[in-house]
């Protein structure tokens, strides 16, 4: 085996015992035998004290004065009563007041109030004028409200609805469809009151159906 | 009682001055285990104080006094990591907001000649269980025993950890 064959070999085993790795059997025979591979070792070593120096001088630094009192306070801080009052009741009631708006937001919104419900019709168009029309139109009678109840049907202020007692609807509606057509019923004139003979032509005015608006029920009323 | 019982059983006013002992001991050994982390004097302050004060709210729960060093290094090392991961994010967020240079090269470092700097970047770039060993053993004058005690690990694997790593820096600066 030449020499350079022979140094081959322990090449690798001059960086690990260079680095601190114990030297494997017949390793330090060679270096005895070989110049350069023992100058190569020397200087790998070397190296590598070279390295840890280099770290020891960067890793001896001291904190400052103010490190150890600051840390005696700042663990004085986390540990103290306040610090795990703070700890023990602040997230709970945090979460507390968290729930409890919550639950008001969810309740607010399930107790809305809806409209009441009538029968209605909505009218298709403005009516034709009629003279002085006599219907008064009774109010249905309005029961209290369930506290939890379908959503309230949506007013539309455009298309305004109609009230008529319970029981009328359809004489309501043929009224309707009479003043649509501009015609007069004769039931309709009996039931204005005026001679169904006498009667030559019929000035309808139009007449102002205002949208019924629903005001909500305060809750604080009994 | 024996005398762990006795330990365990502290008041606190017994566990105040044992952590004021404590402090006094290994104190600067939490600041340097921070700062071979950060490198950064200000920042390892903040971490090691930090890292004391999780100690001494915990040290009734230390069920083996005699590990209270290691143990602190654990959580310093742990913090100062989780530190400077968060710096890194931050820099990186700012880096591409400006949209600055790339980071030095570690042949741009050599040209500059810094070899601190080019050893910093070497030990940053070992895996950290040779990163943990190489850093303690070159901290307090350290032995293979002391830094087996401190990362509770057996001497013969803090030694061959510790010539691996030194093996790798070396190659790495070469």
């Amino acid at each position: 085996m030449t020499r350079v064959a022979s140094c081959d070999r322990w090449r690798e085993a001059l960086s690990d015992v260079g680095a601190g790795a114990p030297p494997p059997p017949g390793f330090e025979r060679h270096l005895a035998e070989c110049g350069s591979c023992r100058d190569a070792f020397e200087t790998e070593r070397r190296f590598v004290r070279q390295i840890d120096a280099e770290l020891q001088a960067a890793l001896t630094v001291s904190p400052s004065p103010e490190f150890l009192p600051q840390a005696r306070r700042r663990a004085e801080e986390q540990a103290s009563p306040r610090g795990r009052w703070l700890l023990q009741w602040l997230v709970p009631v945090a979460v507390g007041v968290v729930m409890l708006v919550l639950g008001i937001q969810v309740g607010r919104r399930d107790g809305v109030a809806p409209a009441p419900r009538v029968a209605a019709v909505q009218t298709p168009s403005p009516p034709p004028p009629l003279e002085e029309p006599t219907f008064a139109v009774p109010v249905p009678e309005v029961t209290p409200m369930p506290r939890r109840a379908e959503p309230a049907p949506e007013v539309r202020p455009v298309e305004p609805e109609v009230l008529f007692p319970p029981g009328e609807e359809q004489l309501f509606l043929r009224f309707a469809r009479d003043m649509q057509e501009r015609r007069v019923d004769r039931l309709a004139l009996l039931a204005a009151g005026l001679d169904p003979g006498e009667v030559q032509g019929i000035d309808i005015p139009v007449v102002e159906v205002k949208p019924l608006v629903i005001e909500p029920i305060s809750r604080s009323e009994p | 009682m024996d005398t762990q019982s006795l330990v365990n059983h502290a008041q606190p006013a017994d566990l105040e001055d044992e952590f004021a002992q404590r402090l006094a001991d290994s104190g600067s050994l939490a600041f340097r285990v921070a700062y071979s982390v950060l490198r950064q004097r200000e920042d390892a302050e903040d971490v090691a104080q930090d890292a004391l004060a999780r100690a001494y709210r915990d040290l009734g729960k230390l069920r083996d006094r005699d590990r209270f060093r290691s143990w602190l290094v654990r959580i310093c090392w742990r913090l100062a990591l989780r530190h400077r991961r968060a710096a890194k994010r931050r820099e990186r967020r700012e880096q591409a907001a400006v949209d600055v240079a790339p980071p030095q090269s570690v042949e741009e470092m050599a040209q500059r000649n810094e070899f601190r700097q080019r050893l910093w970047y070497a030990i940053d770039s070992l895996p950290q269980k040779l990163r943990v060993v190489v850093v303690l053993a070159a901290m307090e004058g350290h032995g293979v025993g002391e830094v087996a005690g401190l990362l509770d690990l057996p001497p013969g694997t803090v030694k061959s950890r510790l010539h691996l790593a030194r093996r790798r820096l070396a190659e790495a600066l070469r």
